[in-house]
């Protein structure tokens, strides 16, 4: 579609993404608040986020956060990968209707309802509740994320470069190690992008799967959230926006500079 | 056209004719499958593959001969592809099987196979550079480093494209990839090079010349070529024999000259350039001429049948078509002399003219349309034939083909 | 030619090697998916069907492997659907269920209103502007939810930004009460939830060919009426996949209404979250969650039938 844009598009545009970005904006400027009234400006000040790095509860948050992540994040990236060559490679296996259906009703099963469940099974199995169940819900919740974003890529593969390598004498797996992967690769670093991303939001899934000793950010957050605004909370949602942030640019040119290696002129 | 040293030395097979005095001599002589005793290097034995209720390829059997150029011929979805792919082992056929010379190919994965296969899209792995593309193959066979090295080089130099190996296939032309496909097949010397619309998606100059280019090829490489295309110019240009497929099954299998005289079946002829078919009932038979009547207003025509080598194939009252080239009827503005075989009298409907021949249709009384063509060898003409002209065509009983089927 | 991209599963299927790779590439995320997910639903709804009593934490499951199959049977005469019939009688868990389709449409239906003018904005910018617009789409949905709803919080309580903006400008004398009340929750709905709606509705605009319009000038149509008649009707599938994508993940939402709406606003996400951490009726908390999957897979399988229909309409 093109044409050029009138007045009424730029006013919806202008007011849409304000709408979508003023809260956010707000909520970084004052993090950096002097003033513990949210409303009232104290003056510029870096000191909640001093109160931040000296709050025990909300470090040991971080990390037990970064750790779910991170293990969380590449397991689910492996096991989604595999489920989405599975999906777009073998189109008839047994179980392949339950299979298919095991992928995709995670994505639109209520988070409440994930979680719950996830509950059940471990208290069914006996399983201390604590960072191993919160990651394990996190790979469950996540890989079919990473199985989506794969398999969008490796549904425009083109099969004849597989088949190429094939009839070249190399074996399935070198086949898949060698043209396969690296052409998917973009994806496959989104798939993990996207992970680490949700695992690092949660918070339904991990209150209902984590146990003592091993409270997430989210969590942390949510529980002083209720009690109010405060400053300090506003200081680690900016670092949290910074560090997925940060993460994204760098994802983007990583994938930029791919591009450029793969169609330099 | 390719450089004979290099050929030589890819093909591990010295010759010290030139390139193009070894194609005419060996295409004159080769002519393996007239030989009852000669062995195929690939043989089709009964050969079905089925997708659900279809049958892509349906009972095929065929021998292709080593250092034969064959080529599969036939419209989309006649099953074509999926039988050379069959012997690449990206297919398993549902029944029947698939020899190599003389070994059953049946449980082989594809990368064990020693065929090699020119994709259609070329499938060049875009993440890797010519020579890592080329040398792909060799590398899976754990060749050493310094081979690896030379027999790229080599192969590159064979196909003409020195100086690319750093690039990537995507800073490469159109014919450039189809050199660095062909050159990556080429390098693992194959028993059987498998090549799926090699020409494809060249333009039409470029498609012609690399016509020779593959044939010159094949011959100083003394190598097995089995062509997948849909073209007939290029099927009968380059094959040593063609399949004409139709419905998976393999409608005619013989030489260009053989496909094109001498149709086998309706859909040969009418596949494998223009025709004009007079449909009839066999009407009686002198000698090898037979004569075949026309419903209604539709003419009668008289068909030599020892022409296709299938005399007395068909009974009187049979229901049967002639077949007649274009090139193959005579057009004339006066009426022929009596006695002439074949005389049809027509209007001219339309004209067509083409530079080196002009194709007129040529509407006969029964309303059926005959395409007759002519080449313009003279500047001059002093009648032009022109629209609504009345018209004489004609034709000798030995130009039709009797076709049953 | 027969390109039987539908059958490579053919390939080597009489092949042990190839069978056994295919299990090694299916096998992990299979299991995974049954240990985690397809087990711990069954017995979510096993704990459905249990005594209150007996599962009262620590409870006893009600089936147990020791037990063998008399055991089971037996069992199977003590399951009921008690808490399914409390669900009816207690009005409660009725009304969070109404108020949270209620919430959820009106929700969808604000997204509709407010999404399609900017999926349309979008789709008509300039060419190098689009990708810019798209990524900045997109990226709200990488910052954290949690951390978007609790930005309103500070922007909505009675001394909060928008009080305050409003009052310097003079428009309320007194402070607008609108943190703690269902406003508060649909403002955080649509507000998190924009971005699914706009991608679907700017991918189906963007796509739409320029040429159609003009034809339809050309044929006499004025510029609003090509639009009523071949804009909107040609950008429905990315309405409905936006609908669909907004209005599921509404009805099971957890923290928009319980960070936004007070005690007041009761969804059936949150009811369940109560009842499962504070009442601790594991057997009842499982009963809502089953009631909620099955009201979700109404819409689901309308949902799988659309795309069917697209694809035809398409060709």
């Amino acid at each position: 579609m093109t044409g050029g844009l009138t007045r009424f598009n730029i006013v919806s545009l202008v007011l849409g993404f304000s709408f979508l970005y003023l809260p956010i904006v707000l909520l970084v400027a004052f993090s950096f608040n002097e003033s513990r009234l949210v409303t009232v400006w104290g003056g510029f000040s870096t000191r909640w986020y001093g109160e931040l790095f000296r709050n025990q509860q909300m470090i040991d948050a971080a990390w037990v956060t970064v750790r779910v992540g991170l293990v969380s994040a590449t397991v689910a990236t492996v096991l989604g990968t595999l489920a989405a060559v599975a999906l777009v490679r073998f189109q008839r296996f047994r179980a392949r209707m339950l299979f298919t259906g095991m992928v995709y009703a995670p994505l639109v099963m209520p988070e409440v309802i994930t979680g719950l469940s996830l509950l059940l099974l471990f208290v069914s199995l006996d399983m201390d509740r604590g960072f191993w169940t919160i990651t394990i819900a996190h790979v469950t919740l996540t890989m079919c994320f990473v199985t989506v974003v794969v398999q969008s890529r490796l549904l425009t593969f083109d099969r004849s470069l597989e088949e190429a390598a094939l009839d070249l004498g190399a074996t399935p797996l070198r086949a898949f190690l060698s043209v396969t992967l690296p052409l998917i690769a973009p994806a496959v670093a989104a798939g993990w992008m996207l992970a680490f991303t949700l695992s690092l939001d949660d918070l339904v899934i991990a209150s209902f799967t984590s146990g003592p000793g091993a409270t997430t950010l989210p969590m942390r957050i949510y529980s002083q959230a209720r009690l109010g605004v405060s400053p300090e909370i506003n200081a680690a949602c900016t670092i949290l926006i910074g560090v997925v942030a940060i993460a994204i640019v760098m994802a983007s040119l990583a994938t930029k500079r791919g591009l450029l290696v793969g169609r330099s002129t | 056209m390719m450089g004979d040293a290099g050929a030589g030395n890819a093909a591990g097979r010295g010759t010290g004719r030139t390139a193009t005095q070894a194609v005419g001599s060996v295409r004159r002589s080769f002519a393996p499958w007239t030989d009852p005793g000669a062995k195929p290097l690939i043989r089709y034995e009964k050969v079905t593959r089925r997708f659900g209720d279809v049958r892509a390829v349906d009972g095929v059997d065929l021998d292709i001969y080593e250092r034969e150029f064959f080529c599969l011929l036939g419209p989309s979805g006649c099953g074509k592809t999926t039988l050379m792919r069959m012997l690449a082992g990206f297919e398993t056929p549902t029944e029947g099987r698939i020899l190599l010379g003389g070994v059953d190919l049946a449980g082989l994965p594809p990368y064990r196979r020693p065929v090699n296969m020119m994709f259609q899209s070329y499938a060049l792995f875009p993440h890797m550079s010519v020579e890592a593309n080329v040398a792909f193959g060799l590398k899976q066979d754990g060749v050493a480093r310094s081979e690896i090295q030379d027999r790229v080089a080599a192969v590159l130099k064979l196909v003409q494209l020195e100086g690319y190996g750093r690039r990537r296939p995507d800073q490469l032309s159109g014919g450039q990839r189809q050199r660095v496909a062909l050159a990556r097949a080429l390098v693992k010397r194959p028993k059987v090079l498998l090549l799926d619309e090699p020409l494809g998606a060249l333009d039409k100059k470029l498609r012609e010349e690399t016509q020779f280019e593959l044939m010159d090829l094949q011959v100083e490489l003394g190598m097995t070529f089995l062509v997948v295309t849909h073209d007939q110019d290029e099927a009968m240009t380059m094959a040593d024999r063609i399949a004409m497929m139709d419905r998976g099954r393999i409608a005619q299998c013989g030489t260009p000259a053989e496909i094109y005289e001498t149709p086998a079946t309706r859909g040969v002829a009418s596949f494998v350039g223009d025709v004009t078919m007079f449909e009839g009932v066999v009407e009686g038979r002198a000698g090898s001429i037979v004569s075949v009547a026309g419903e209604g207003a539709a003419p009668s025509v008289l068909v030599d049948e020892a022409v296709s080598g299938r005399a007395g194939a068909v009974a009187v009252g049979a229901r049967v078509a002639v077949a007649v080239r274009p090139e193959k009827i005579t057009l004339a503005q006066d009426p022929p002399p009596p006695g002439t075989p074949n005389v049809i009298e027509g209007e001219v409907w339309d004209i067509g003219y083409l530079g080196d021949w002009t194709v007129y249709r040529i509407r006969l009384a029964d309303g059926a349309i005959v395409r007759v063509s002519r080449a313009n060898a003279s500047r001059f003409v002093e009648r032009p034939i022109t629209w609504e002209d009345r018209v004489w065509i004609h034709f000798a009983p030995a130009a039709g083909v009797l076709l049953a089927e | 030619m027969t390109r039987p991209g539908v059958e490579t599963g053919g390939r080597g299927s009489g092949d042990d090697a190839s069978r056994r790779g295919r299990w090694l590439v299916v096998g992990p995320p299979f299991l995974w998916l049954g240990l985690f997910f397809l087990l711990p639903f069954l017995i979510v709804a096993r704990m459905s069907l249990s005594e209150r009593a007996t599962a009262r934490p620590p409870y006893r499951p009600a089936f147990a492997w020791e037990d063998g199959p008399a055991g089971w049977w037996d069992k199977l005469g003590q399951l009921s659907l008690d808490n399914f019939v409390s669900l009816l009688d207690e009005p409660l868990y009725l009304d969070a269920l109404f108020t949270s389709l209620r919430i959820a449409a009106t929700a969808t239906l604000i997204l509709i209103l407010i999404g399609y003018p900017i999926a349309y904005a979008m789709a008509r910018a300039p060419g190098r502007l689009r990708p810019i617009l798209v990524t900045l789409a997109i990226l709200p949905f990488w910052t954290s939810f949690l951390i978007r709803v609790y930005a309103w919080i500070g922007i909505l309580k009675p001394e909060g930004l928008l009080n305050a903006a409003l009052a310097a400008i003079g428009v309320i004398d007194e402070p607008l009460q609108i943190l703690d009340t269902e406003i508060a929750v649909q403002i955080g709905l649509v507000y998190s939830y924009l971005p699914f709606m706009v991608l679907p509705i700017y991918a189906s605009l963007e796509k739409l060919d320029g040429t159609l319009l003009e034809a339809a000038q050309d044929l006499g149509c004025p510029p609003w009426k090509a639009f009523w008649l071949v804009t909107v009707p040609l950008s429905m599938p990315g309405v409905l996949a936006g609908a669909f994508l907004v209005f599921i993940p509404a009805l099971g939402e957890f923290v928009v209404p319980d960070l936004l709406g007070g005690s007041e606003t009761l969804m059936i996400g949150r009811t369940l979250w109560s009842e499962f951490f504070s009442n601790r009726d594991w057997p009842l908390a499982s009963a809502v969650a089953i009631v909620l999957l099955v009201v979700i897979l109404g819409p689901m399988l309308l949902w799988r039938a659309v795309p069917q229909r697209d694809a035809e309409a398409g060709r």
